[in-house]
């Protein structure tokens, strides 16, 4: 698959002739050799020409992604899988990976034996390995915060608040219309609520408890807010409506997630 | 933003140096300059570069594209303005309605009729018959129904639902149908509630929804599924426990 190919793909679907498409944009006869892969157009251009004939960028180069980024669709899997705690899922995928030396299948070592509970059994530099690297990304240009949210059993305490500290002081630099952000910053809230429970930090999960409540109400999270809400249930010691919000996750199918949720503790202080 | 400065950002986000990036694909005092803006680069060196650190151009160009060819975006838009009963929201998409699909456009009309109470049975009517008379069942046509649903007498609805069931094969169906179809089974279930409790055909549909996949889309229509199930079954004070949860997310 070259531009040149994909534009014409592109242009007989709309019907156009080539002058039409290069919308003077480029000149026609400059069109006509990128089509026949005899020149190369710069990418303003480019895009340029694909706005101005309403044509979807995503559409254009998904095909160039598919082709050259085959673990594109396996990043896509091992998040989904763990957003929905799906262990049977993970670990028939990891049977299925070919080439194991790629960063994603240390990912999804970890998220498997996060949820068998024995992240400490993993050797020791796989772990500094992934922290590293998590840590590496500048939050700041974060498209998505699954690495984080995979990786958080490698934090400490302070660490890990730090980092969502960062993220509630920093929230305008976000894009939160993007479906994939949010549920990968939800995942990671969730995560992090977790170890607030485990070792009872009540203050910050207030925190986490406000920024929640003011994201935006996008259908794709309003599963996880209700796990939020869960969270905040246990810490207020509302047993009844921990029993309600485990009590529906189960009825619906998704016991495999349940399961990965604390019950309420003993005497709390 | 300018690419240039896009290109800085997820260099930084990476903390790799300019020539790092550049990969040796373009040399390090070219990509500088297409960094500050002042040269361009070809998308085949932009692509080669990408992949080479593995990074998507679907994402990358992302903030960039400004078309509106994606359909669903738009359907979306639509749905959530009319939940949310929001008319000036509508007007400004029937304004701005540049696609060459009058269904859509008259839809829009009639939504905005419908929340300012002046939509009449007349209307509705032509615009069913509209919809259906290219008998073109495809996902515009689900999506189309879901937000007239509400206007069929019970015994034309139980026969729309059927069709439905009739012309698309779950099996075959598009993720983007599929979920279409979900919501049209779920909004019969709460029209069918108001009108007639006890009907049979609602039980069916739940069956259906509880033998989804249990997968990660699935979730909310599954949990909403078990309120339907309750409420079915006269068990409504569970269901109002689950309502309260819900309600207060």
């Amino acid at each position: 698959m070259t531009i040149g190919q994909q534009l014409k793909k592109f242009r007989l679907l709309l019907g156009l002739s080539q002058a039409d498409m290069a919308a003077g944009i480029v000149t026609a006869s400059f069109y006509s050799k990128v089509e026949r892969d005899q020149s190369e157009i710069v990418i303003d251009k480019l895009v340029e020409i694909l706005n101005t004939h309403n044509i979807s960028l995503y559409d254009f180069f998904e095909a160039f992604d598919k082709e050259n980024l085959p673990n594109l669709n396996l990043e896509k899997k091992v998040y989904s899988y763990f957003d929905n705690r799906d262990l049977g899922k993970l670990i028939a995928l990891k049977k299925e990976v070919k080439d194991r030396d790629t960063l994603i299948y240390l990912k999804l070592k970890l998220i498997i034996a996060d949820l068998e509970g024995r992240v400490h059994e993993m050797p020791q530099n796989s772990q500094e390995e992934l922290r590293k690297i998590c840590l590496e990304e500048d939050t700041n240009a974060q498209k998505d915060f699954w690495d984080i949210a995979i990786s958080t059993p490698l934090y400490n305490f302070a660490e890990l608040k730090g980092l969502i500290t960062y993220i509630f002081n920093n929230q305008n630099q976000y894009d939160l219309t993007n479906d994939q952000l949010l549920i990968s910053l939800m995942n990671l809230l969730i995560r992090y609520l977790d170890r607030c429970y485990k070792e009872n930090h009540f203050a910050e999960a207030e925190e986490v408890g406000k920024f929640v409540n003011a994201m935006p109400s996008n259908f794709s999270i309003i599963f996880h807010k209700l796990v939020v809400k869960y969270y905040l249930a246990l810490f207020n010691n509302d047993s009844e409506l921990v029993n309600e919000i485990i009590g529906l996750i189960n009825q619906s199918g998704f016991q495999h997630y349940a399961k990965t949720l604390p019950q309420i503790k003993g005497e709390k202080i | 933003m300018m690419i240039g400065e896009h290109f800085k950002r997820v260099r930084n986000s990476k903390n790799l140096t300019q020539e790092q990036m550049a990969a040796g694909i373009v040399n390090r005092s070219f990509y500088s300059r297409v960094e500050n803006g002042s040269s361009s680069i070809t998308a085949d060196n932009l692509m080669k570069i990408l992949y080479k650190h593995g990074l998507a151009m679907t994402e990358f160009l992302r903030d960039f594209d400004t078309s509106e060819s994606n359909i669903e975006t738009y359907q979306d838009k639509i749905t959530v303005a009319y939940i949310n009963k929001d008319i000036l929201a509508l007007e400004d998409i029937y304004l701005h309605f540049k696609y060459e699909d009058v269904r859509t456009k008259r839809l829009l009309k009639f939504l905005i009729a419908e929340l300012n109470g002046t939509a009449t049975r007349k209307q509705f009517k032509k615009l069913s018959y509209i919809f259906f008379k290219q008998n073109k069942w495809d996902e515009e046509t689900l999506w189309l129904i879901f937000h007239i649903m509400d206007w069929y007498e019970m015994s034309d609805l139980r026969d729309l639902i059927d069709s439905v069931i009739k012309k698309f094969n779950y099996k075959n169906s598009t993720e983007r149908m599929k979920q279409l179809m979900i919501r049209i089974a779920i909004r019969y279930l709460a029209i069918c509630f108001k009108r007639d409790k006890d009907d049979s055909k609602a039980k069916d549909i739940i069956n259906c929804l509880k033998s989804l996949p249990n997968t990660a889309d699935m979730r909310m229509y599954k949990i909403i599924t078990v309120y339907y199930d309750k409420l079915f079954s006269h068990k409504y004070d569970e269901a109002s426990d689950i309502a309260n949860i819900l309600n207060n997310i």
